[in-house]
């Protein structure tokens, strides 16, 4: 462990003894911060790491290629572990501040890079390789991916955009635009209140009301 | 002698995983179950929480509450997350790795920090959720619905229909 890790661990201690006389909850969350770096520094021993790297639950790491996460990356635990898997002669690359939630699971044959402050919700799957060929994935910055997605070999996915929960993207998704649907179609963000009524589904039960 | 102890560990487990809900008589655990936060859970009779091949999340934030009707089967893998209130009525039927969400916790536009308000989901009685199906905020399954696999559910699905797709259609 690196000594900047070590003496971030140790201003953590300290400060979450001091609030243990006055507010446990709050010495309670330092805690489990600073167990979540701890558990950060051994999951991820095999990796390129920024500081501050917190994981609150298993991550299964395969790191025969190339493995790099960014500081102050968030793994959320829970119920279902995350994986990630670098295949020998990959990349895989995680930008700074992201959040990675539960049960994600990123391969990596080729190159996976993920950009800054992304959040990839629960239960998505990032993969850069199928039965058939593999491609490059390159994911923005801001990139929000809900959960349950599925990005699919050799697509980009632009900065500030939204892949929808449960949606598989197959191609290309500019930036700032909205992702959604198996397979995924794109909606530009800016444009989500005029499209609204175009993608609101037939409700048979109920008269249509005049405009 | 071996199977009694063994139903009786299971009993405990259980019982010992429910301790911080309100349940009524036969309900039962069948392998984890994380609970989350400190809002209100109550489960009815006979309600079978199926963990056995993956755990089930039940994420109640302070002053949120998850109602669970009589009879109900949850499958494993689903997530219920409540950050206002989560109603199923009884003898709905939730498949494997489901989720449940009652707030999307971050708006599509702008300041992705700022925590949107939270929509109730109400599942009523004898629905059935297919597996991996998800309920964002809005949704309201009618009675007697059925979500097919897979589905995105954010709007109200009238009762005795089935839908299916990403976004939910009517079949």
């Amino acid at each position: 462990m690196s000594p900047g890790t070590l003496w971030e661990l140790r201003v953590e201690v300290v400060r979450m003894v001091r609030a243990l006389a006055t507010d446990r909850r709050a010495a309670l969350n330092r805690a489990r911060r600073a167990v979540g770096w701890l558990r950060g520094a051994v999951l991820f021993r095999d990796c390129e790491r920024g500081r501050r790297i917190n994981a609150s639950g298993y991550v299964r790491v395969v790191a025969e290629g190339r493995i790099s996460i960014g500081e102050r990356v968030v793994f959320g635990g829970g119920m279902i572990s995350s994986e990630m898997i670098c295949h020998p002669g990959a990349e895989l690359t995680i930008g700074a501040s992201s959040i990675v939630n539960y049960g994600v699971s990123l391969e990596a044959t080729t190159s996976i890079r993920i950009g800054k402050r992304c959040m990839l919700g629960s239960m998505v799957r990032i993969r850069d390789v199928t039965r058939l060929f593999s491609a490059p994935v390159s994911i923005g910055e801001d990139v929000w991916i809900a959960h349950g997605a599925m990005v699919e070999p050799g697509v980009t996915i632009g900065d500030g955009s939204v892949v929808s929960a449960g949606s598989v993207v197959t191609r290309d998704v500019p930036s700032r635009c909205l992702a959604i649907g198996n397979p995924a179609r794109i909606v530009r963000l800016d444009m989500l209140e005029a499209t609204k009524e175009a993608t609101e589904p037939p409700r048979p039960d109920r008269p249509k009301e005049s405009a | 002698m071996i199977r009694s102890l063994r139903s009786w560990v299971d009993g405990w487990l259980s019982r010992h995983q429910l301790r911080s809900c309100a349940v009524g008589e036969s309900t039962r655990v069948r392998g984890r179950l994380w609970i989350r936060g400190s809002g209100e859970i109550r489960l009815g009779k006979r309600v079978l929480l199926d963990a056995m091949n993956a755990p089930i999340e039940l994420h109640v934030a302070t002053g949120a509450q998850i109602l669970i009707g009589d009879d109900v089967y949850i499958g494993g893998g689903t997530s219920i997350e409540a950050q206002k209130s989560v109603v199923i009525g009884d003898r709905v039927r939730i498949s494997a790795f489901c989720k449940v969400l009652d707030n999307h916790f971050h708006p599509l536009t702008g300041n992705r920090a700022l925590r949107p308000s939270s929509t109730e989901i109400v599942i009523e009685e004898d629905a059935e959720i297919g597996p991996r199906a998800i309920l964002l905020p809005g949704a309201r399954i009618g009675r007697g619905a059925s979500v097919g696999p897979g589905t995105v559910v954010s709007r109200r699905v009238p009762p005795q229909c089935t839908v299916a797709g990403i976004p939910a259609v009517v079949q």
